[in-house]
């Protein structure tokens, strides 16, 4: 499971911040996880509190996740959409010819400290 | 403790009786002591209570959080670059055939093009084995526990892998088809592997290391008359993920497709010059 190494990447960051702003405890953790970084939104949550463990500053702090869904790019029209893998038609133009698309982000967005 | 966020010390913090959607963008570094962080109501179990208000303040980020991943797979790209190496990133599921296809590479690169190659693998260096005498440099990276290689590993081997003679270097990464996807390493191309026997629709249930391909080898094709096995079903799931990607077709034990292979080698070797 990578998620653990990331998450153990991004309590790094964490701690470099708390110590910057002087703060004692990071309450909230706000990311952004796009469709294609490779990165499981609930795995990493799950491995955050064993990255985190040890650090006080980290004790109990709440990790707000927000990811995108992958969508499809319809190459004749532009337009994005969501679709069941099953029907391969663009809803708009009926075009066979689109591609899966959307962000590779992994951001630590902001924090809310004390 | 508290339900909003599940910590135990609820007296000890605040929390925002909105859902933390600010319709007041922070566009600046750091944000202190906003207002709107001392409201203390919070509701529990159906009632409504006041914490002591701690104030909390927000300090906007945006870092990427595999930066350091990042910069160092910047560096090995630079090194490379430095080096004109091609250096080749292979990603599969276990077992879609990366080793046997380098094994069948190296034979026939030897004497010509000079190689290398990193192999990441769990627990053995068997993989490395197989690779030796073949006239490339071998090294293995004993992940352990780690289901993909990062930038930082293949960066602390890379020095006694290459030398100014290599023109080429393959990275077999671990075998595992999601978690390899989300980390660059440094390297020129990133090729993902996908064997008949694994069924058709892969692209489709697994899209993020197709989506990030600049070539797919669609392997163990001599096996393809014993399965169901569709190819053109498997070449439109590769085509809708990611209609840019090369694919190739081949077969590492029969040597059929193989030569498409090879010539796409030579060729990103001489455009390194
Ligand atoms: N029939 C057939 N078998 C193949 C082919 N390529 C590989 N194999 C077999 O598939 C099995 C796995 O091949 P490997 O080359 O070890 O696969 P891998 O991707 O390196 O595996 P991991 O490193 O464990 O992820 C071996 O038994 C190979 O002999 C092929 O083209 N055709
Ligand atoms: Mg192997
Ligand atoms: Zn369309």
């Amino acid at each position: 499971m990578h998620e653990l190494a990331i998450a153990l990447s991004l309590v790094d960051q964490l701690r470099r911040i708390a110590e910057r702003e002087h703060a004692t405890r990071i309450t909230c953790v706000r990311i952004r996880v796009g469709p294609t970084s490779g990165v499981d939104g609930e795995a990493l949550a799950f491995c955050f509190p064993m990255a985190a463990r040890e650090y006080p500053s980290l004790e109990a702090t709440q990790l707000q996740i927000t990811t995108e869904p992958l969508q499809w790019l319809c190459l004749t029209c532009h337009k994005l959409f969501s679709e069941p893998s099953s029907e391969p038609v663009c809803p708009y133009c009926g075009a066979l010819e689109h591609h899966l698309t959307g962000s590779d982000e992994l951001t630590l967005e902001s924090v809310e400290l004390t | 403790m508290c339900e909003t966020c599940g910590c135990s010390d609820a007296l000890n913090h605040t929390h925002h009786d909105h859902d933390h959607d600010h319709d007041h963008d922070h566009d600046h570094d750091h944000d202190h002591d906003h207002e709107d962080h001392f409201h203390g109501t919070h509701t529990h179990d159906g009632h409504t209570h006041f914490h002591p208000p701690t104030p909390t303040r927000s300090v906007r980020v945006e870092n990427d959080i595999l930066a350091v991943n990042h910069a160092v797979a910047e560096t090995n790209r630079r090194w490379l670059e430095r080096y004109r190496i091609h250096a080749i990133n292979l990603i599969s599921s276990p077992g879609s055939g990366k080793t046997l296809l380098l094994e069948k590479t190296l034979k026939r690169l030897q004497n010509r093009i000079p190689t290398a190659v990193i192999v990441g693998d769990l627990q053995t260096d068997l993989d490395a084995q197989r690779l030796q005498g073949l006239g490339a440099r071998v090294k293995q990276i004993e992940t352990v526990n780690a289901c993909h290689l990062d930038a930082e590993r293949v960066s602390q081997v890379l020095p006694g892998v290459i030398d100014e003679t290599t023109r080429l270097l393959f990275i077999e990464n671990v075998g595992n088809l999601v978690c390899p996807a989300a980390f660059d390493l440094g390297e020129t191309e990133r090729v993902v592997l996908l064997s008949t026997p694994e069924g058709e629709d892969k692209p489709l249930k697994y899209p993020v290391p197709f989506i990030k391909a600049s070539m797919v080898l669609v392997t163990k094709t001599d096996l393809a008359p014993h399965l169901t096995w569709k190819r053109d079903a498997c070449l439109d799931a590769l085509k809708r993920v990611n209609p840019s990607t090369t694919i190739l077709e081949l077969s590492a034990l029969t040597g059929e497709g193989m030569d498409a292979w090879i010539h796409h080698l030579e060729q990103a070797v001489r455009l390194k010059g």
